[in-house]
Parts: C-alpha cells; sequence; structure tokens
C-alpha cells in the first residue's frame, strides 16, 4: 500500500529545501531539515511495515535495462531497518564533530542516508549499483571534509579500495546481464539457473572478493584503520554500522538468489579465511590501546564471523549472519558514539590516558557496560543470537570451524582490559569539569540499547522479516 | 508457569533499577522479592513434588529449526530453586546490616541480577536458556567482583574471574551447538534420553566441554585461580556466589547432564582433576593468612569432593552435598563478613590480635568449621556419607587424607583466629544476627535430612566403617590444628614459612599473568604486521607518484621531440598491424 | 538543394565577414554586435541541424548517430563561443569567422564519406583553429600555435599520403567503394591515414603537441579544442574504420586497443604530479578520449554507440571544466593548491568544475558513469575481461588526481573573508549562467541513454 518511493522523497525534499532555504535567506537551521526528513521516513518506514509495501519502477532506458525500480526482497527488511534507524540515532552526535559548514554537512547526511535506503530497496541491479556508488561517494566526502589529520589519504585510501570492489561488482553484475538480458534482481534469479556452473562461480567469486574489501576481511582490509580512524567518531558510526553491510548485502543477494548452487565450492575456503580473520582481528585489537581503533578492528571481527555465516551454505547460518550485521549495526554505533562523547570530554580517545570515569560519569559507564556486553554477546542483547546461529551455522558445515568461538575469548580479554582502563581503577581525567550524558545524547543512547535489548529479546521480530525464498 | 519462579527477582532488578532508593531503599525491594521467590518455590515444590513437568515456549524458528525455551520442574530443580531462595533471602538480610556504608543500588540491582540468572538456571530445560542464565551469572559476577572498582586489585580480579570463566563458558556454548546440531532439539530432557542417536564422537566432544565449562565454573584445576581473587568482593557476594550458588552451579551442570557424561566415557578424566585440585587447595588453604582466602580454598576444595561423587557414578550425592555445603559455607562466610564489618580486616593474625573470643563469634564458627570438616553429627559428616557411597578402597584412603587437610586447614583458622577473649560486649545488628543463627541451626541439624532425602531424590549412604574412620581423622585434624596454631606463635610463624615456601608455587599465578601476557604480546605482532601491510600500500602508493614525476620527461616541450614520438608511432602502429596479419 | 546546416554555416561564415566589412566602412566601433551576430548563427545552426539535418552528397554521408553528434557539436561550439565573446574583453572580428569555419569543418568532418572530403573537412577545421590559440598574441601562444601547427601539417600530409595509397589499392576515395585488392599498398595505407587521423583526437603517441598547446591556449579555446574537434577526430576514425576498412576491423583490434589503452596510460601516469591545473585537467582529457577510443576499437554495434555516448560525455564535461577553470583563473586560480582560496570566488564555477570532475571520474548519476558503464558493457559483451581489468586499474589511478582537486578545494578553516570577493558584472554572472546550463546537460544526458 505504502510505495517505496515514499522512502525516497523526504530526503530528496530536505535536499531541495536546504538548498533553497539558502537562496530565500530563511533562518531554517539545517539540522531541523535534515532530522525532519529522517524522522518522516522512520514513519513512513513503520506505516510500510504494518500496511505493506508497494512496489515502483521508473524505466529510464530500455536499452540497457535500466531502470530505478524499488522492489522488496527476502532480505530486503532488516538492513532497510538498520538504514532508515541508524543515522537518526547517530544524528545528535554530530554536534562534537561538524565545527563548520553546517549546510553542506547536512546535505550530504541526507544524500549519504537516501542512497543507503535506495540501495536496500533496488530490485534493478544497475540502479543498486547506481546507488551505492552515490553513497561511496558521499562516504569519501564524508570521511575527508570532517576528519583530523591525515583525513585525505585515508579517504582516499577508502575510495581506491571500495573502487575496486564497486568495478568487481559492476563486472559480475554485467555477467549477469550478459547471460540473462537484464538487469532485474528477480528476472536474473530465475534465469541464472540454466548458466553454466564456471559461470556462476566467477560472477559469485567477483562478489565474494568485493565484500571481503568491503567488510573489510582480512587480508584486504587495510584502508580500515585509517578511515575509521580518521574520520569524525559520528561518521566511524556511519561506516561501521552502515558501509560495512553494504558487500555484506550484496553478497547475500548472489548467496540467497542469484548463484545459490555455486556457493558451495567457495564455502570451506571463505569460512577459514573468514575465521583466520576474525582471530586476527581479535589479535590485532587486543594490542590496541586507543578506543576507537580497538572498536574498529571489533567491528571487524564481527563482520568476518558474519561471513562465515553466509557462506556456511545453511538458513542457519545465512539468517544468523543477517542478524549479526543488523545487531552489530547497532551495537557498534553506540560504541563510536560513546567513543566520542568520550573524546569531546576527555579530550582524547587513548585509554592509557583516561581511568576511573565510571565514578565521574556513571551514566557514560552504564552505557558503555551496555555497549561492551553487547558486543561479547551477553545474553539478553542482540549478539548473543547473532553469534548463537553464526557458529551453529558454521559448524553444520564443517564442525572444525566451531574454534572460531574461541575469538570471543580474546575479543572479552580486550573488552574487559578497555573497562578497566576506563572506567575502573584511578580518575586520570583532565582537571576541567566533565559533564555526564544528558539530554539528547542520554536519549541516543537509551534507544540504542532499547533496541539492541529487545532484539535480543524477541529476535523473531528480526527473523521474522527474513525470508530466503522471496526474491 | 514454572518461570514464575525467577519473575520476583526480575521485578526486583527493574525496580531497583528505576527506582534506585528513591521512593523505596532498595534492600527492602530485593529481600522482599527474595522472600517471594522462595514462597513460590517452596509451593511449586509442594504442587509438583514426584512429578515431572516440562514447560515449553518457541523462541524463535528458522526455517524448519526451532528455537525453543523449556522450563522444568522436578524433585530436583525445584529442590535446588528453594535452596538458592532460602540462601539468597539470608544472605540479602545480612546485606543490609554488611552494605550499610556503601551506594546500595547498584548492589542490590545486581545481586538481584544474579538471583534471577541462577534460578532461571536450575529451572531450565533449555540449553540455550541454560547458557543464557550461565552466562548471566559470569556477567554478575564480574560486576560484584569489581563492585569497588577503584581499588586496582579488584579490577583485576574481576577481570580474571570473567576471562577463565568465559573460556568454560565458550566450551558450555561449543558443547550446545554440537549437540544442537546433532539432534536438532535443544531441550536437556529431550537430549538425555535420545542419546543413542548421537555419533560417539560428537557425544566424547560436547562431554569433554561441558565438563571444561563445569571446572571452570567451579574453580577446579587448571581454572581455580581466579576464585581466590574474587574474594576481592564483598563478603555478601562471596557468600552467595562463590561459595553456595555460582561455583555450584558447574557441579549442577554435570549432574543434570550425567547420563551424557556417563555414556561418553570422559568420566575417568575427571578423578585426577578432582583429586589435583583437593590437595592443591588444601595446601594453599593452610598458606593464606586471609580469612576468605581459606574459605575460598576450601569451597575449591569442596566442590572437588562434588566433582569425586559426580566421577564415582554418585550424581545425586553430590547434589546432597551440594545443598549441605551451600548452608555451611554461606554461614562461614557471613561470619567472616561480620569480622571484617567489625574489626576491619580479614588477616588472621590481626584478628587473633583483637581477642574475639565470644562464644557469639565461636559457636557458629566452630559449627560451621566442623560442618566443613566432617564431624558429626554437623552437617558435614552426613554429606560425606551420601558423598562416599561409591568410592573404591583406594579412592577412601585418599579421601581420608584429604578430610585430615580440611579439617587441619579449618581449624588452623579457628584456633588462630578464636585465641583468647578481650573485647567488651559487642552490639549485634539483627540483620546479621538472624542469617547466621539460622544457617547455624540448620548446620546442626540438616545433616539428619539424609534419612528422609531418599524420598525426594534417590540417594544412597552407608554408614560403614570408612565414616567412622574419616570423622575420626577429621577430629584429628581439629586436635592437630589445636596443638600446632593454638597457643604456639613462634613454631606457627616457622611452620607458617616452610609452607609458603612450598605452596606458594601453586598459585601460579605467575604462569597465568605470564600466558596473557604472551597472548598479548601474540596480538602485539599481529599488530605490526598489520603496520607494515598498510606500509606497504602507502608504498606502492608513492611509486605511483615516483613514476609520474619520471613519466614527465616524455612531455620535454621539444618539438623534434614530439616529431621523433609521432613518427616511431606511425611505425609502431604498423608493425601491430603486420603482426595482426 | 535542400536546406541544411552545411550550407548555413557557410553561409553564416561569409556573412559575417560582410558585416564585418560594412562596419568598418560605417566606421562603428564596437564588435558586440559582430559577435552576437556569430552567436545567432551557431544557435541557428544548432536548431537547423535538428529541423534540416545534415549535408547528403557523394562525399558526404549521415549516420545514425551523426544527428546527435552535430548537434551536440553546435551546441557546444554555441555555448562556448559565447562563454568566449563575454570572457574577452576585445576579441578581433575575424575570430567569429574562423570560428564558423572551424565548427563547419567538424560537422563536415563527422559526415564525410569519402578520403577526400575527410581531409578537406580535417583542414577546414583545424587551420582555423591555430587562430583560435592565438587569440592573445604574445611568445607563449605563439608556442602553442607552432607546435600544433607542425603536428598538424605532419598528419595531413601523412594522411593524403596515406589516402592516395588506399586509392591506388582500392581504386577509389569513397568510403563505400574500398574493397580491397592489393594488400601490400592498402595495409600501409591504413596505418598511415590512421596515423594523420588521430592527432585532433590525441591519441598516444600522436598527441604530444596537446599538453603544450591546450596549455598555452586561452582556456575558454582549450574548452573548445578538447571537446569540438576531438569529438570530431574520433568520429572520423570511427567512420574510417567503420565504412572504410571493415575487413581490416579482424586484425585492427590489437592495434587500436594498443593505441586506446596507451592513450589512458601515459596522460594518467603523468597527471598524477602535476600541480597546476590546467594542465592536470588536460592529461585528464586526453586520457578521455583514450576511453573513447577503447569503444571505437571493439568495433562493434553496441560499442560504437558506447563510444559516441563517451565521446559525448567527456566532451561536455572537459567543456564544462575548462569554462569553469577559466572563470577561476581570472580571479589568479593557476595551481591546485590555489583552490582552497577560490571557495569566494565563484561558487558556481566551483561547482562546475567539482561536477565536470565527477563527471570525468565515472561517478553516478553524471553521465560520465554511464558512459563508462556502457563502454564496460561493451567489453564484457564481446569478452574482453581482462581489458576490463586493466581499465579498473587505470581508472584508479585517476581517482586519484581527481579527488587530490577536491582535497584542495574543500579544505577546512575557516576561509578567507570578504576581501577577495569581487562583485560580479553581468558578463560574469552570464558566464556562470552557461556553466551551468554545461552542468544541467551533465545530468541530463541519462535521458540521452534511452536514446541510445
Amino acid at each position: 500500500m505504502i510505495d517505496l518511493i515514499y522512502l525516497i522523497l523526504p530526503e530528496i525534499v530536505g535536499i531541495a529545501l536546504l538548498y533553497l532555504k539558502n537562496a530565500f535567506h530563511s533562518n531554517l537551521s539545517s539540522k531541523t531539515v535534515s532530522y525532519g526528513a529522517m524522522a518522516v521516513t522512520l514513519v513512513i518506514l513503520f506505516l510500510g511495515i504494518i500496511f505493506g509495501f508497494d512496489g515502483f519502477n521508473l524505466m529510464i532506458s530500455k536499452a540497457i535495462d535500466f531502470s530505478v525500480s524499488f522492489n522488496l526482497n527476502g532480505i530486503s527488511l532488516p538492513f532497510l531497518f538498520l538504514a532508515v534507524l541508524l543515522p537518526i540515532l547517530v544524528l545528535p552526535s554530530y554536534k562534537y564533530d561538524i565545527a563548520d559548514r553546517d549546510l553542506t554537512f547536512n546535505a550530504l547526511l541526507l544524500v549519504i542516508y537516501v542512497s543507503l535506503i535506495a540501495v536496500f530497496m533496488s530490485s534493478n541491479l544497475l540502479s543498486l549499483f547506481m546507488f551505492m556508488e552515490i553513497s561511496l561517494l558521499s562516504a569519501f566526502f564524508a570521511i575527508f571534509l570532517w576528519g583530523g589529520d591525515g583525513s585525505f589519504n585515508s579517504a582516499m585510501k577508502f575510495l581506491i579500495f571500495t573502487q575496486i570492489s564497486s568495478m568487481l561488482i559492476l563486472t559480475s553484475f554485467l555477467m549477469a546481464f550478459l547471460y540473462t538480458g537484464s538487469f532485474s534482481l528477480s528476472s536474473i534469479a530465475s534465469l541464472l539457473h540454466g548458466a553454466n556452473s564456471m559461470y556462476l562461480s566467477i560472477m559469485l567469486l567477483l562478489i565474494i572478493i568485493a565484500a571481503i574489501i568491503k567488510f573489510p576481511v582480512f587480508p584486504l582490509h587495510v584502508w580500515m584503520p585509517g578511515a575509521y580512524y580518521d574520520s569524525a567518531t559520528s561518521i566511524t558510526a556511519m561506516l561501521s554500522g552502515l558501509f560495512s553491510k553494504l558487500g555484506g548485502y550484496v553478497l547475500l543477494l548472489f548467496i540467497v538468489f542469484l548463484t545459490p548452487n555455486a556457493v558451495g565450492y567457495f564455502s570451506m575456503p571463505v569460512m577459514v579465511l573468514a575465521a583466520i580473520s576474525a582471530f586476527y582481528a581479535a589479535f590485532v585489537a587486543l594490542s590496541k590501546k586507543d578506543l576507537k581503533l580497538m572498536f574498529s578492528y571489533s567491528s571487524m571481527l564481527y563482520m568476518s564471523l558474519a561471513l562465515m555465516g553466509m557462506m556456511s551454505n545453511n538458513p542457519i547460518g545465512i539468517e544468523g549472519s543477517i542478524f549479526l550485521m543488523v545487531s552489530y549495526g547497532f551495537i557498534s554505533p553506540l560504541a563510536f558514539v560513546l567513543t566520542g562523547y568520550l573524546k569531546s570530554q576527555a579530550g582524547t580517545t587513548d585509554m592509557t590516558k583516561v581511568g576511573g570515569l565510571m565514578k565521574k560519569l556513571p551514566v557514560f559507564a552504564l552505557f558503555f557496560f551496555i555497549a561492551i556486553f553487547a558486543s561479547i554477546g551477553v545474553p539478553g542483547f542482540s549478539n548473543f543470537i547473532g553469534e548463537f546461529l553464526v557458529f551453529l551455522g558454521a559448524f553444520k558445515f564443517y564442525p572444525l570451524l566451531i574454534i572460531s568461538i574461541v575469538s570471543m575469548l580474546i575479543a572479552t580479554g580486550y573488552y574487559l582490559s578497555s573497562i578497566k582502563m576506563v572506567l575502573f581503577e584511578k580518575f586520570l581525567g583532565p582537571v576541567r569539569k566533565l559533564r555526564d550524558l544528558n539530554g539528547s545524547e542520554l536519549i541516543q543512547a537509551g534507544v540504542f540499547s532499547l533496541v539492541i535489548i529487545i532484539l535480543g529479546i524477541l529476535p523473531y521480530i528480526l527473523l521474522n522479516s527474513i525470508n530466503l525464498g522471496a526474491v | 508457569m514454572i518461570y514464575l519462579i525467577l519473575l520476583p527477582m526480575l521485578v526486583s532488578m527493574i525496580l531497583i533499577a528505576f527506582i534506585k532508593d528513591r521512593l523505596l531503599k532498595s534492600h527492602w525491594i530485593a529481600v522482599s522479592m527474595a522472600f517471594l521467590s522462595l514462597v513460590i518455590s517452596s509451593v511449586f515444590f509442594y504442587l509438583y513434588l514426584s512429578k515431572n513437568v516440562v514447560e515449553n515456549f518457541n523462541w524463535f524458528n528458522i526455517g524448519s529449526y526451532a528455537f525453543q525455551i523449556s522450563f522444568i520442574a522436578n524433585n530436583l530443580h525445584l529442590l535446588m530453586a528453594v535452596v538458592v531462595s532460602l540462601i539468597s533471602l539470608l544472605i540479602l538480610i545480612f546485606s543490609i546490616f554488611y552494605m550499610k556504608k556503601e551506594k546500595q543500588e547498584r548492589y542490590y540491582f545486581e545481586m538481584s541480577l544474579f538471583i534471577s540468572a541462577m534460578l532461571g538456571l536450575v529451572i531450565s530445560n533449555s540449553f540455550i536458556l541454560f547458557y543464557v542464565f550461565w552466562e548471566l551469572m559470569s556477567i554478575s559476577s564480574y560486576l560484584l567482583i569489581s563492585f569497588w572498582y577503584e581499588r586496582e586489585t579488584a579490577s583485576n580480579a574481576a577481570k580474571k574471574a570473567l576471562i577463565l570463566t568465559k573460556i568454560g563458558d565458550i566450551s558450555l556454548l561449543a558443547g550446545i551447538i554440537i549437540l544442537f546440531a546433532n539432534t536438532g532439539t535443544l531441550s536437556i530432557s529431550a537430549t538425555i534420553s535420545n542419546l543413542s542417536t548421537i555419533p560417539q564422537g560428537y557425544l566424547v566432544a560436547a562431554a569433554a566441554l561441558f565438563i571444561i565449562a563445569a571446572l571452570s565454573k567451579s574453580a577446579q584445576f587448571p581454572f581455580y585461580v581466579w576464585l581466590p581473587d574474587a574474594m576481592e568482593a564483598p563478603t555478601t557476594v562471596s557468600a552467595l556466589l562463590h561459595s553456595a550458588t555460582m561455583v555450584a552451579s558447574g557441579v549442577f551442570l554435570l549432574i543434570i547432564i550425567s547420563p551424557l557424561i556417563y555414556a561418553s566415557g570422559t568420566l575417568i578424566y575427571i578423578l585426577p582433576i578432582s583429586l589435583i585440585t583437593i590437595f592443591v587447595s588444601s595446601f594453599l588453604a593452610l598458606d593464606s593468612v586471609d580469612t576468605k582466602r581459606i574459605l575460598a580454598y576450601s569451597t575449591i576444595d569442596s566442590l572437588a569432593f562434588m566433582f569425586l561423587a559426580v566421577a564415582t557414578l554418585n550424581p545425586n550425592g553430590a547434589l546432597f552435598y551440594l545443598i549441605m555445603h551451600a548452608v555451611f559455607k554461606s554461614l562461614l562466610f557471613l561470619l567472616a563478613g561480620e569480622l571484617l564489618i567489625l574489626f576491619g580486616t580479614r588477616n588472621i593474625f590481626k584478628l587473633r590480635g583483637y581477642g574475639i573470643k565470644k562464644p557469639i563469634f565461636y559457636v557458629p564458627a566452630f559449627i560451621g568449621l566442623s560442618s566443613l570438616a566432617g564431624i558429626p553429627p554437623f552437617l558435614g559428616f552426613f554429606a560425606h556419607a551420601a558423598l562416599s557411597y561409591n568410592f573404591s578402597a583406594s579412592l577412601e584412603a585418599i579421601f581420608v587424607i584429604a578430610t585430615f587437610l580440611t579439617s587441619l586447614f579449618s581449624f588452623r583458622l579457628f584456633f588462630t583466629v578464636y585465641h583468647e577473649d578481650k573485647t567488651e560486649k559487642i552490639r549485634e545488628d539483627k540483620s546479621a544476627i538472624i542469617p547466621i543463627a539460622t544457617l547455624s541451626m540448620l548446620s546442626v541439624i540438616g545433616g539428619f535430612s539424609l534419612f528422609f532425602f531418599n524420598s525426594i531424590i534417590p540417594i544412597n549412604y552407608s554408614f560403614d566403617l570408612f565414616l567412622v574412620l574419616d570423622s575420626i581423622i577429621a577430629l584429628l585434624g581439629l586436635f592437630a590444628a589445636y596443638y600446632l596454631y593454638s597457643n604456639r606463635d613462634a613454631s606457627y610463624a616457622k611452620l607458617d614459612k616452610k609452607l609458603k615456601s612450598i605452596f606458594g608455587r601453586l598459585t601460579y599465578d605467575g604462569a597465568l599473568s605470564a600466558s596473557g601476557i604472551a597472548v598479548t604480546k601474540f596480538g602485539g605482532l599481529v599488530d605490526k604486521f598489520e603496520g607494515l601491510l598498510g606500509k606497504a600500500f602507502d608504498k606502492i602508493s608513492s611509486l605511483s607518484f615516483d613514476l609520474s614525476y619520471v613519466s614527465r620527461e616524455l612531455q620535454s616541450g621539444d618539438l623534434s621531440n614530439y616529431v621523433v614520438i609521432f613518427i616511431v608511432g606511425v611505425i609502431i602502429v604498423m608493425a601491430l598491424m603486420l603482426a595482426g596479419v | 538543394m535542400m536546406m541544411n546546416v552545411q550550407y548555413m554555416l557557410i553561409i553564416g561564415a561569409l556573412l559575417v565577414p560582410l558585416v564585418d566589412l560594412l562596419r568598418r566602412l560605417l566606421k562603428v566601433k564596437s564588435t558586440k554586435f559582430i559577435h552576437y551576430l556569430t552567436v545567432i548563427i551557431l544557435a541557428l545552426a544548432f536548431v537547423f541541424e535538428l529541423l534540416f539535418g545534415n549535408l547528403q552528397s557523394s562525399l558526404f554521408n549521415s549516420t545514425s548517430y551523426s544527428y546527435f553528434i552535430n548537434g551536440f557539436i553546435l551546441l557546444l561550439s554555441t555555448l562556448i563561443f559565447s562563454f568566449m565573446v563575454l570572457h574577452f574583453d576585445k576579441l578581433d572580428t575575424y575570430i567569429d569567422t574562423l570560428f564558423i569555419m572551424t565548427v563547419l569543418g567538424a560537422t563536415l568532418t563527422v559526415i564525410s564519406s569519402n578520403f577526400l572530403s575527410l581531409i578537406i573537412s580535417l583542414e577546414l577545421m583545424s587551420i582555423p583553429s591555430y587562430a583560435l590559440v592565438l587569440i592573445v598574441k604574445d611568445k607563449r601562444h605563439l608556442e602553442g600555435t607552432f607546435k600544433y601547427l607542425f603536428i598538424s601539417i605532419l598528419s595531413i600530409a601523412l594522411l593524403v599520403f596515406g589516402s592516395s595509397l588506399i586509392f591506388l589499392s582500392s581504386g577509389s576515395l569513397s568510403f563505400s567503394s574500398v574493397s580491397t585488392v592489393n594488400y601490400l599498398l592498402f595495409l600501409p595505407g591504413i596505418a598511415i591515414v590512421l596515423a594523420g587521423v588521430s592527432y585532433e583526437a590525441t591519441l598516444v603517441p600522436f598527441h604530444s603537441w596537446a599538453p603544450d598547446t591546450y596549455d598555452a591556449a586561452d582556456s575558454t579555446v582549450t574548452a573548445f579544442l578538447s571537446s569540438v574537434p576531438k569529438a570530431a577526430g574520433l568520429i572520423a576514425i570511427i567512420h574510417l574504420f567503420i565504412y572504410a576498412f571493415p575487413l581490416a576491423q579482424k586484425f585492427m583490434l590489437v592495434v587500436l586497443m594498443t593505441l586506446a589503452i596507451a592513450t589512458i596510460i601515459v596522460p594518467s601516469i603523468i597527471a598524477i604530479s602535476q600541480s597546476k591545473l590546467k594542465r592536470m585537467l588536460i592529461y585528464s582529457s586526453i586520457a578521455q578520449s583514450g576511453f573513447a577510443f577503447v569503444g571505437v576499437s571493439l568495433l562493434s554495434t553496441i560499442s560504437i554507440y558506447s563510444a559516441v555516448f563517451y565521446v559525448f560525455a567527456f566532451a561536455t564535461a572537459d567543456a564544462l571544466v575548462f569554462l569553469s577553470f577559466s572563470m577561476l583563473e581570472s580571479r589568479g586560480v593557476s595551481l591546485i593548491s590555489d583552490l582552497g582560496k577560490a571557495k569566494n570566488l565563484s561558487r558556481v564555477s566551483i561547482a562546475g568544475l567539482s561536477l565536470g570532475l565527477l563527471s570525468l571520474a565515472g561517478f553516478p548519476p553524471t553521465i560520465g558513469f554511464f558512459g563508462k558503464l556502457l563502454i564496460f558493457m561493451s567489453l564484457i559483451f564481446q569478452g574482453y575481461v581482462w581489458i576490463v581489468i586493466v581499465l579498473i586499474a587505470l581508472l584508479l589511478f585517476s581517482t586519484f588526481y581527481y579527488y587530490n582537486v577536491f582535497r584542495k578545494m574543500y579544505r577546512k578553516g575557516p576561509f578567507s573573508v570578504k576581501s577577495n570577493y569581487i562583485k560580479p558584472d553581468i558578463k560574469w554572472v552570464l558566464k556562470e549562467a552557461i556553466i551551468i546550463i554545461l552542468m544541467v546537460m551533465i545530468f541530463a544526458g541519462i535521458m540521452l541513454v534511452s536514446a541510445a
């Protein structure tokens, strides 16, 4: 009943408003416009979940089957939920990072928002690719313009690596078009069955490599530490919460709908790689003394586990990895948002320079605990379900992979060390007055935690919206 | 409806979280809710006596797999629920006295969290639910140990505890996954009845993992090092978690999946581990000068006894000992806590210096320690009876030695602390007295419940020669302790030093921190590699810059160069063409 | 005699000098109206193209995309010339005539179907453009003009020679009636013809004049040179190989593809280390024609279409970029690092420059993206996947130097205050308007994709 295009319209209106208001010298704050657009979109999303969504189709070029078409497929909803909700939750944190160029920032934010939503809704591969590219370009600017020192180089690395992955994805899409004559997801899904398995395998392999770059997963992850660390913390939250899922989403499309038969060839090597990557990330995180870097590598750890679940060739692993991605898509931004808040209060994200914050900032400490426990996989929080399912799926495919569960132990190690350094023991902090979380930050952290807890206790909310059969 | 048992404590948690001492003092919430859960558990116990009821709920589905939550009500589980609620209630009452000077909401919140988790654990029939509560107990233990987080020792202890128990958690999870993958069900009861469908290899793996989980949670060798350090927590926490309930949950796990353990043939490995644990902990107890540390080692020791019972195919005996142990061990901890509050120290020598040989202190202590040592007619004696039913002769012999050691270190504590009376009358707080008195009484009379315990849970016991020998040896230990520790300050010091040199190494704290450091170092290596990767990439990109600078030469600005390039181009084109033809 | 664009342009080319003569006789000082007249002529030509189409004769033949390309060339020329009028304070009137002639030559090149007409059209296109380079008469411009002239003469000489070889071997100068008789002459003929035509399209290694000439010329002229003649040159090559040498297609692939890739690689590498913005843009422009040429070298229907579309895409983007740059240059921006100060100068030109660069870099939803997409598609359809990989690698090089510009442009921190702000006069505003029109084209091109 609710046409999917309505999820995009508010943002476009918002962008237009932002530029028009400048022309008319209105006093409307840029932040209000972007908040408003996003909030409207959220409402529309909920209406759509209740009443049902309609597809949208705008043919632009028949010759190359390029049409902007939106249609929900079996795995869209969880990601869509994440894409619509998360940026709104991260909004309050921007005030720390964005010192200038308000208008540009909010416009850029809306562009990122709309393109990400469009990616998860697209049922035409070409328009999916186009929106993905737009979002990546905007991400480049987001990283570079408001980041710290060295942000250009990091943004450049990010751009180059993700460009490579985009080209790989494009090549695979073009191969699909070549064989089936269409870019439409549903047509390709039904037509590709007849293709020879070598062809399908190459297509899948390209996407796998692209996903490895985007998640990121060892060994193509070298862009990540720079990009995550040098961006503004709230941007890092978006990077880790949403952008890292793009590769996973496209890979899932191929695994579930397009080339399901080819998955078996790659399952073993990729899952082993994912397990190795998980350990690698965990060990590196262990030796990091900076909160932001620790969380970045932690994010890489969980994405590696998600990859492992995805390739396990059984529905438990696949749904588990979707759940894990969405769940961590809320937990990780919470962690980064808290880090950003800490930076604004203590002036640093270096763990060795702060301490004993539990006493001074009890509310912050509470949410810090929540973020960390949620991340470790304490039941009651969403990550537990995701991890459990992923490990179960991996075991079902190949029993020995259960060893990857030990990475959780290492994660516990560094997380506890971070709690120790940041919250416990003596207060090392700056002399100036510290302000605990309040107002919008409190609501923000609270809503994050609420979502994480609700998903943890009632996972079927998300799991029921996944339908591995429907395109 | 069974889940109602843990509901009151959940309510307590939520209430405390939001009300936080404003409208209602959090300790009243906690105590009243604990009382409520005791009532409910008892009601259920009475209702479901000799029945076996299982309730299933659907949590979520994936494809054709159903992940269910299920609760079970039968004698075993409900009995545990009653015991846990009772002990929790008593300890919470004591907490009113003990935690008077602290910021209480956090404490009661975390305690409520713990108690709900423990109660949930004992009525769980679903592996995943069991794991949920198991993990929540680890977390609340972590939070409670780090209650005084400003102390570096406390925060280190909490971290150590969580990491070591996490090893157990991971093993448990892995074991659960193995079982679920093979049986398709998460229900414990269903799995137990379908053991034959599981391939032997996986059965052994799962059993081994469960055993590791139990060992870690119950602080057995090689995981025991976390428990003594966990004494950084408030004493009431130690009383509840680290003596009566949480650490017992490892044994509880083994008890309820005992058919699986027995079917897998991994049983035989428990014996040597338990024996090593017994001796190591006994020696370390003899070596310690801190009341709580001694009690911690004694807990490890007692838990090892329980493992011995399981290993000798006597899970119900282990259960009986578990319940009895909960009673007298919590009593002992509460006493230690009382002394700590009143005199501000845990050091047995300093306490000796205070001269506190008052009946109000030493009578409960004597009762408790005698139970621990196994001296009739207190609890411990009967517990030993149930425990040792299946012991082989050689095991009995070893056990006797163990009893001697236990008695020795127990009464070392007693005679060192309660040496003489120097103080004036002490006013006792009601909330301190009630629990202690209750527990003491239970320790005296509780043992006799052995006789009609059989109606609840089938149990075997025999009062045979071995038992008599055992009690005599226990008494022997008492006298030896009296001789060694009561009056002889000088010889004590010498003995102490000698012991310390021998047993100091047994804590292998050094090894543990060394392994921790090794892991960290490895992490550092990986990190270095990571840095190298990054640098390599930067090098590549700077290479392209250099290439660019060099290639600018091509565009020299010299026209004759251009013409040359042009002509060369023509030639190349022709050459390529000819090659293509 | 039908009415068509070419005739209209010829009339216009003759009309302007006459009017100018009148002006001199009447001693009218202002030359403005001459220029306006020229603009009108060009605009009318554009309309004519849409209405009446091209010249049709034995020497000239339109193909399906001729209308598209010619219309596009005329539109661009109109816009660029208007910009030039606004830009130069004093523009000699002979420039007008020469400009019209160049455009005429370009449109003729596009529809040539005979070697003879090809040579003549090419010359008609290039000779007047030498003068365009020399609008400002100083030493630097002279150097640029001279290099252009020299290489151009060399090329055309080769072209004539090659054509004569073809004539000798096949007996006809018309594209359609080239049937191979004598391979010995035919093959070298093709090679030499190719060499001769390639200079305008700045294919490596025939491009060496371009960096110097484009750099020396005024940026508005560069805008023109890098779009219109380049496009015409590429189209001419397409015609050559489709119509004249269909038989050659089998073995030409290697040659053409090598040229294409070389054209992409060499300037891309050099561009990375450029610190002058204009030179970087020039090298990027050279690389762009290489990309289009990839499509040409495959010689299939799809790839030709994609090449044509790509030509449209990069020509528009180049025009946009150079015109925007011209506006900035007039306010003192010449190094890439100067761009940091440019924010206040002209929002529109910064936007234009950014958008043009984005289109050149190939980001959606600009036409640059679709152009690259089509090229990739045609490559994959022919099965040349490894070339795609090579192109992707090269694309990454270009990503770097394009985005490097952004780095300097959007530097953080407070911007230089209003003191740099110069009140724009009407000319400035009109120039900005032209840039905006081009920006719109960058997007509107999407619609044209469906036409393909």
